[in-house]
């Protein structure tokens, strides 16, 4: 389809030198430096992380920015009560297994074991975890999702890189435009559903921050993952403090010395946006917070868990430490891989949390990723399915927003922040996009 | 107490006191050099750790100015000036390489807006750092330390330095925490314990200090540094000292001992052998002889001993000659006093009959009849005598065999019949194991009973009776008779002495030999009743088993 465009636009154009010379071609090694923590971001939880896996792992569809989904390995089609999941042909996973309903099924149930998003996403599916193991066991290429209630989200939301299709247990075995050739490198795979990239091959380089910005500079990097990044994007990798109900004093305690907007701009850095709602200001969540009240004073002790390979965590779970230790209560601060934290969060332990997930771009998407953190699983259900019984978009972001502010006196999740891609280009890059998440499609990029 | 362990007491007094008087001296002494040696090492580790906070102090200095003219610093401040906040940790780049756990920038109000060390804390007044002024020489404050535990307060030595582009805009605060690894570095450099607290400061320790201590307090600001310095040490050299007295005054009181012990044996040898011998010579055996090696006052005593004894040996002799020429006197003469006595009736008897056979006259025959019998009595009479003579004379050695006193005597009492009018009590005591000659044993109590029946011709009572007396074997015959006079009781046991009529005086005498051939004696003695009572004693085989 892409050549076909290309074809298309190659002949209706206006020849000139420029357009001669600007002429997408095949060939060439894609190079991205990376700084360590994007590297260390095996599953693609942050934005940078989930464009540098895309290319070796992609998700079903893409969601354009404008709402459109466009299918990569599967389309959809939505009967009354059911959405069907219908994979494209040629499809196949490194080992040459081809996706079909059953590998797609054991993927989605790994994927629900690890990731909130992944379990909000498919949380208006009836009986999801059932579901999915009974098609786990049949053949054929389509999926059926029947849904406990309506929720025309659905299809966008199967967008999410957190539902990309897995084979196994690790974070490795996608099917992307590339195959992994070693650790740090993938070469383009011809037989990709959605038409081989130009370029030939993707070499990834960990660096420092200020190397990494140097081999951008000297463009030995065309892509750099981590530093950088446009005010203007959409931020919707939004941070939570979960808490559990005995917890709730000490959120208490914090929420009048917080100061969102100095916590983005000294601990998170830029592209980030402080969260006073539940929702991101990207989804039309409040940017300005109430007014809190004085400042109170505490006792005891508490744990905190967070990601130990984000830097902004770490940053703001000790700039938390510090502003409980002012309120009279000695927090210790538990670093965790992105995996054990959920894993170690639903099993009890901790009792605050710092949680980053990658929102969908639909609010009421988005607002039952909220709902899974918040970890009440009725309460989810009771909220979405009135929110999903409304069919126009509009309406039903508007209802959402309603909704949001009403619950964040209630649920036990405080929004702190939202961060956008941090990522820099070469300017020489081409045909680079965003999707609905903010995310960069490299896939398409090529370079005179 | 013995002479030879009142000389070895002696001499261990004479080792001993010496060292009574020199150790507790010596003890003082080593306890007053140690504890001004104890005093000298903590001055020491005070002026070390003194010395070590001036280093400090001028590398906090050097290093701070440095920092405050980085470009880094510098364009870091220049972008607070212009308000565009630096991030949280832009600090850390300056801090990088330098000596520094302390490096905040802050702006004119105080705030903290980027630090290397606490990030955390930027956009707050940082406790302790807030209140060092710029151009003063370091001092030590509070200061936050962060780690996943939690947020401690630790003494800091630091110094503020205006950062000189930013027109005053910016401060850079820096300085080294004391923390665990300075304080243990400390202990290791002045080699005492070390211990750093305050009010409200996380507290911090290192090394040892063990036995009683000297301590040195610096004060550091809202701490205080201390140096505590152990005596172990020194306890131990003194330990050491101690033992080495305490050896010394162990071996000279061992050679006191062993050479006390000879010297006692010199001088209670000859002692000890005159004792020996005074009780040899008591025991009976007259030519006992000292000769012991001796000298002196001691070799004049121990020939006097021997002359001694040798005199009493030929005076002893003498007398024992005498004793039995005497006895054989009272044998002959109770021999012809026993022979006499029929040979004047035998002599009448004959001369009669033959001045009647001279004579014709008639009645010679009736004469004969008559005198015949009695003749023959006083021969027979004679015979007896001379039986009695000879067995006394003729007494074997005792053939010894073990044998049940009492019970033997149960036995050997049972066959023998009593005299008419004469009973026989038998008072049994204890299993009586001896050794003796059955016979002569047989003899002799056969000689007691017959004596005791004798001595009461109208009859009577005899008690034969058997005892134990402190490990001899004792047999007791008791009568009822008249008994034996005091004066009598003496020689009543010599051959020939009796107090019948007709008793041939040598019963006792033989039983007196039996009983010496058993190795014990025969005992003259009165009853309860006032009657005589001969005791036999003999010495007692130890129980079998």
């Amino acid at each position: 389809m892409r050549r076909i465009a290309l074809g298309l636009l190659l002949v209706t154009a206006a020849p000139s030198d420029t357009t001669a010379a600007a002429r997408a071609h095949d060939g060439g090694t894609l190079r991205l430096a990376v700084l360590p923590e994007v590297r260390a971001d095996r599953w693609g939880d942050t934005p940078e992380g989930a464009v540098l896996r895309s290319l070796v792992a992609a998700p079903l569809c893409h969601l354009e920015a404008g709402g459109r989904v466009q299918a990569v390995l599967a389309s959809t089609q939505r009967s009354a009560d059911a959405v069907s999941v219908v994979l494209r042909t040629g499809a196949r996973f490194p080992s040459g297994t081809p996706l079909g309903a059953a590998e797609l099924a054991r993927a989605w149930t790994r994927a629900i074991e690890r990731s909130p998003v992944a379990r909000a996403a498919l949380a208006p599916v009836r009986d999801a975890a059932a579901t999915l193991e009974q098609q786990a066991r049949g053949r054929g290429g389509t999926l059926v999702l029947p849904l406990a209630h309506p929720w025309p989200d659905l299809e966008s939301t199967l967008c999410h890189p957190a539902l990309a299709p897995i084979a196994g247990e690790g974070p490795g075995g996608g099917i992307g435009p590339y195959a992994p050739d070693g650790a740090d490198r993938g070469r383009a795979v011809p037989s990709f559903p959605d038409g081989r990239p130009h370029p030939d091959a993707f070499a990834v380089t960990a660096l420092s921050r200020r190397a990494a910005q140097r081999a951008l500079e000297t463009r030995t990097a065309q892509v750099l993952l981590g530093d950088g990044g446009e005010p203007s994007a959409p931020a919707l990798l939004a941070t939570y403090l979960v808490s559990r109900p005995g917890s709730r004093p000490l959120v208490a305690l914090l929420e009048p010395r917080l100061d969102r907007a100095a916590l983005v701009r000294s601990f998170v850095g830029a592209p980030a946006a402080a969260m006073p709602g539940l929702l991101p200001p990207a989804l039309g969540g409040p940017e300005r917070g109430a007014a809190s009240g004085s400042p109170g004073r505490g006792s005891g002790t508490a744990v905190l868990m967070y990601a130990a390979d984000r830097p902004a965590q770490r940053a703001v779970a000790q700039r938390l430490q510090i502003l409980l230790r002012d309120a009279g209560v000695q927090l210790t601060l538990a670093p965790r891989t992105p995996e054990a934290l959920d894993r170690d969060w639903r099993t009890g332990q901790g009792d605050l949390a710092l949680r980053s997930v990658l929102l969908p771009p639909a609010p009421a998407a988005a607002l039952a990723v909220v709902l899974e953190l918040a970890g009440d699983a009725s309460a989810s259900h009771r909220e979405l399915a009135p929110l999903g019984a409304l069919a126009d978009a509009g309406e039903r972001a508007a209802r959402t927003r309603e909704r949001a502010l009403q619950l964040s006196a209630t649920l036990p999740v405080l929004p702190l922040y939202a961060e956008g891609l941090r990522a820099r280009l070469d300017p020489a890059l081409v045909d680079v996009r965003r999707d609905g998440f903010g995310l960069w499609m490299l896939d398409d990029a090529w370079w005179p | 107490m013995r002479l030879r362990t009142l000389l070895l007491l002696a001499f261990a007094l004479l080792a001993l006191l010496p060292l009574a008087v020199t150790v507790p001296f010596a003890s003082r002494r080593i306890e007053v050099t140690f504890a001004r040696e104890l005093a000298a090492r903590a001055d020491a580790a005070a002026s070390l750790a003194s010395a070590e906070l001036d280093r400090l102090r001028a590398d906090v200095e050097e290093s701070v100015g440095a920092c405050a003219a980085d470009p880094v610093t510098e364009a870091i401040a220049l972008q607070l000036e212009a308000g565009l906040p630096p991030s949280a940790d832009a600090m850390r780049a300056v801090a990088e390489g330098r000596p520094l756990t302390v490096l905040t920038l802050r702006d004119a109000s105080g705030v903290s807006r980027s630090s290397a060390f606490l990030p955390a804390r930027v956009g707050d007044i940082e406790p302790g750092v807030s209140a060092v002024s710029p151009g003063e020489p370091p001092v030590v404050v509070p200061v936050e330390v962060q780690n996943a535990e939690g947020v401690q307060l630790r003494p800091a030595l630091v110094a503020a330095r205006p950062v000189e582009a930013s027109h005053g805009a910016a401060t850079l605060v820096g300085g080294q925490v004391l923390d665990d690894a300075w304080v243990s570095r400390l202990a290791r450099l002045t080699g005492a314990r070390v211990e750093l607290q305050g009010p409200g400061l996380a507290p911090a320790s290192a090394g040892s200090a063990e036995g009683s201590t000297v301590r040195r307090a610096l004060p550091l600001g809202p701490a205080e540094l201390t140096l505590a310095v152990g005596s172990a040490a020194v306890d131990e050299t003194r330990a050491t000292l101690l033992r080495a007295l305490l050896t010394a005054g162990a071996v000279g009181l061992l050679l006191a001992l062993v050479a006390g012990f000879l010297f006692a044996r010199g001088i209670t040898r000859p002692v000890e052998a005159l004792t020996e011998g005074v009780r040899s010579v008591a025991g009976g055996a007259l030519d006992t002889r000292v000769a012991a090696a001796g000298s002196g006052e001691v070799r004049v005593l121990m020939d006097a001993f021997n002359r001694m004894t040798e005199d009493l040996g030929h005076a002893t002799r003498a007398l024992r000659a005498a004793e039995q020429a005497a006895a054989w006197e009272g044998v002959a003469r109770s021999l012809a006093h026993e022979l006499r006595n029929p040979l004047t009736p035998l002599q009448m008897s004959l001369e009669t009959l033959l001045a009647a056979r001279k004579a014709r006259d008639p009645r010679f025959e009736a004469l004969f009849v008559e005198s015949a019998p009695a003749m023959l009595e006083e021969v027979e009479r004679l015979r007896r005598t001379i039986d009695a003579f000879a067995r006394f004379a003729r007494l074997p050695a005792a053939r010894l065999e073990p044998l049940d006193l009492t019970r033997w005597t149960e036995q050997t009492l049972g066959l023998a019949a009593a005299r008419p009018g004469v009973t026989v009590r038998w008072e049994p005591g204890p299993p009586l194991p001896v050794r003796a000659d059955r016979d002569q044993l047989a003899q002799l109590l056969h000689n007691l009973v017959r004596n005791a029946e004798e001595a009461m011709p109208s009859g009577g009572q005899v008690t034969v009776r058997t005892r134990d007396e402190s490990g001899r074997a004792v047999l007791e015959v008791e009568d009822t008779g008249p008994g034996i006079p005091v004066d009598a009781r003496a020689r009543v046991l010599e051959p020939g002495v009796t107090t019948k009529a007709d008793g041939t005086g040598l019963g006792l005498a033989l039983g007196a030999r039996i009983a010496q051939g058993h190795g014990g004696t025969l005992e003259v003695d009165t009853g309860a009743g006032g009657g005589a009572m001969l005791r036999l004693r003999i010495p007692r085989e130890a129980a079998a088993g």
